[in-house]
């Protein structure tokens, strides 16, 4: 099993004929099984295709062509248009929208999110690579071209969640050389607001018998550490958790923000060695180094 | 400059107070807030920065703090 999608998920990519898109889409069609893309939306380009993916200048036709409800989409439109393609799938049924754009403003980003939740659906990122199940299924750019996901990914019982897109690749390369594959990988995003946190991805990790423990990335800013501590306090998990908390330096420069937006560190709070604190009380192993997280695993299974 | 995102209404009685001014001050992750010469200030240019983690409504008196959604209208706390 895994968790968010599978071998059966359809989805559509919305700016498909964009250049990222395009490589994205190709990417996902040759990973694993080959992804059931079911259709691509760009305004004006109906009839095209994208390595033969059809073309809609609509999410409606998309559904339509398709001729019954579209799981899932990758949304790769600038930031201008996200909110817009966002809803677009979220009116036409879609309950998975994994938004890749990163710099989309806030207020845009909160609307999609909070509406998102009233239609009971989900969003993974923004500003993320999307979600792969090992040698199954890959949806967005998470791992780059199939030939080196499948390197880095192998399935197995570690579910992986990082608001670095890169880092899930580097964590999972590396859990995968020591023999120990994932049964999902989540890309969650570096923004300050997304749509999927640690905590409430949890519990479908938690719900899914091939997970056994968990392993997560993490940065100074934000409090998705502390909902995640305050998540496995409540809930008693069976998952043994590790993390890797990257840019300590970071408490010695407050107010900098490095890399991904959401890292901006300026409350007591969200410090990386406040962070690790929280995590290390509530029972989460904090690794050194990203080369002992396969140590820590395995202690753990 | 006004925000675009959210605005924030605090309470007359509680804005007065440095205490609340220093305390909100330290704990908004965005720098929204700062103690100035009258009490409690707001800074407009940061209001688009904010994240809505709440952190302000929590450490401020019940009804002190209140968090507007520009676009929905909605007020936290609910």
């Amino acid at each position: 099993m895994s968790i968010l999608i599978d071998a059966d998920t359809t989805f559509i990519v919305q700016g498909i004929t964009g250049r990222e898109a395009v490589n994205l889409t190709r990417e996902c069609l040759d990973y694993g099984a080959g992804a059931r893309i079911v259709g691509g939306v760009t305004p004006g380009r109906l009839g095209r295709d994208v390595h033969g993916v059809p073309v809609f200048d609509t999410v409606a036709q998309a559904v339509d062509h398709h001729g019954g409800p579209i799981d899932g989409s990758v949304v790769t439109v600038p930031p201008a248009f996200c909110k817009d393609a966002v809803l677009e799938a979220l009116e036409n049924g879609i309950g998975l929208v994994v938004v890749v754009t990163e710099r989309i403003p806030r207020r845009d980003v909160a609307e999609m999110v909070e509406v998102a939740e009233q239609r009971g659906a989900r969003i993974i990122g923004p500003n993320c690579l999307g979600i792969i199940v090992p040698d199954v299924i890959k949806m967005g750019g998470i791992g780059g071209p199939a030939r080196d996901a499948a390197k880095a990914y192998r399935p197995g019982p570690v579910g992986v969640i990082s608001r670095s897109g890169g880092m899930t690749t580097e964590m999972s390369s590396t859990l995968s050389a020591a023999g120990l594959g994932q049964s999902t990988a989540v890309s969650i995003g570096g923004d300050a607001i997304i749509g999927s946190t640690y905590a409430e991805l949890m519990p479908l990790f938690e719900a899914d018998p091939e997970t056994r423990a968990i392993v997560i990335y993490t940065e100074p800013g934000g409090r998705m550490e502390a909902q995640l501590a305050a998540w496995v306090a409540e809930n008693h998990s069976r998952l043994p958790i590790v993390a890797f908390m990257a840019g300590r330096f970071m408490d010695e420069m407050p107010g900098m923000s490095f890399g991904h937006a959401g890292t901006i560190v300026e409350g007591r709070e969200d410090t990386a060695a406040e962070k690790i604190a929280r995590l290390t009380a509530a029972g989460i192993q904090v690794a050194e180094r990203i080369e002992d997280i396969p140590t820590l695993i395995q202690e753990r299974l | 400059m006004p925000g675009t995102f959210i605005d924030i209404v605090i309470d007359s009685t509680a804005g007065a107070d440095p205490e609340l001014a220093r305390k909100l001050t330290e704990v908004c992750p965005v720098d929204i807030f700062r103690a100035g010469e009258h009490g409690l200030e707001l800074v407009a240019e940061h209001l688009d920065e904010c994240v809505l983690c709440q952190l302000c409504i929590n450490a401020a008196p019940a009804g002190a703090v209140r968090i507007v959604k520009l676009y929905s209208g909605e007020t936290l706390p609910a």
